[in-house]
């Protein structure tokens, strides 16, 4: 196989699963905060976190 | 948010929290792989070479890097006219997934016109030299909301910008018909140009690639809203904490 299409097919598919991975990384991470945090911002009389938009 | 915005605003989430975007990419990527490396024509513009099967990712990768900036254009402008945040994280996570798009547009498109043109790069292309411009426009773009971090005026300021850069993206999509391009030519509607490409492997392309976008997309602007909300929460805690005791 043409070494430059393997060169190129490659770059696409590692770049794209690096930002995958990076994305899936920083979400969980991003929950795992949400979820630390959230508790400290409920109301205890009515046990509810804090809505969305 | 408008009553015009609710329902747009709720279906795009829906679309955003669903698995199935991410299914879709899997599965027509694979089968657009299979396709690509299987049967699809290597014979273009009258040259047959096996790197000319970059072109069944390089084009569907410009086309929704395309889309993706598009996006990015029109969440500017609806965070500029209606101040909702989600236009601007849709519009910032757009912009962002355009920029790789982008990046993965130059860099295959470099290694085809090696082989093809026996160039890396010729700065005398029309297409080549616009389209490395919206590289560095959405690059500008990603550092100037970089330096954002929530405050309202910046996030204005890296709209308005994402509103005027925009202007390069059409352009650069339509140099190859408004000047004549040295290296690329038109290929759509135009006799002149025989590309042989074999369409519906071109077709499951753009959707594998058009999944991902969608995937990538929803995936990013759940991040922002998340960020976001806990970023609210930890400011409303400290305020609570700070509070002075009242009347002593």
């Amino acid at each position: 196989m043409e070494p430059l299409l393997v060169f190129g097919y490659g770059t696409i598919f590692a770049a794209l699963v690096v930002y995958v991975l990076h994305l899936r990384s920083r979400l969980s991470e991003a929950e795992q905060r949400l979820e630390d945090v959230a508790p400290s911002d409920r109301d205890p009389e009515r046990g509810t976190g804090s809505g969305g938009e | 948010m408008n009553r015009y915005e609710r329902p747009v605003v709720a279906l795009l989430r829906r679309v955003f929290r669903s698995s199935i975007p991410g299914y879709l990419t899997l599965l027509l990527g694979l089968a657009s792989v299979g396709s690509v490396f299987g049967y699809a024509s290597e014979s273009m513009y009258g040259v047959s070479h096996g790197i000319n099967r970059i072109a069944y990712w390089h084009v569907p990768i410009a086309v929704v890097g395309g889309l993706a900036l598009t996006v990015t254009f029109l969440g500017c402008v609806l965070y500029l006219v209606t101040a909702t945040r989600f236009w601007e994280q849709l519009a910032h996570a757009s912009g962002e997934i355009g920029f790789v798009f982008v990046t993965l547009t130059l860099v295959t498109g470099s290694v085809w016109g090696r082989v093809i043109w026996n160039t890396w790069w010729d700065w005398s292309d029309i297409r080549l030299v616009t389209f490395l411009f919206i590289w560095f426009i959405y690059a500008g773009y990603l550092i100037i909301y970089s330096g954002a971090g929530g405050s309202g005026s910046v996030s204005r300021l890296a709209s308005v910008y994402g509103v005027v850069g925009f202007i390069t993206v059409p352009i650069s999509y339509a140099s190859t018909r408004l000047w004549t391009a040295r290296l690329h030519s038109p290929s759509v509607g135009n006799p002149e140009t025989e590309a042989t490409i074999t369409a519906s492997v071109l077709l499951v392309s753009i959707a594998a690639i058009l999944c991902l976008y969608v995937y990538l997309l929803g995936s990013r602007v759940r991040l922002r809203e998340l960020s976001t909300r806990v970023d609210s929460l930890k400011g409303r805690s400290a305020t609570e904490t700070h509070k002075p005791l009242g009347d002593d």
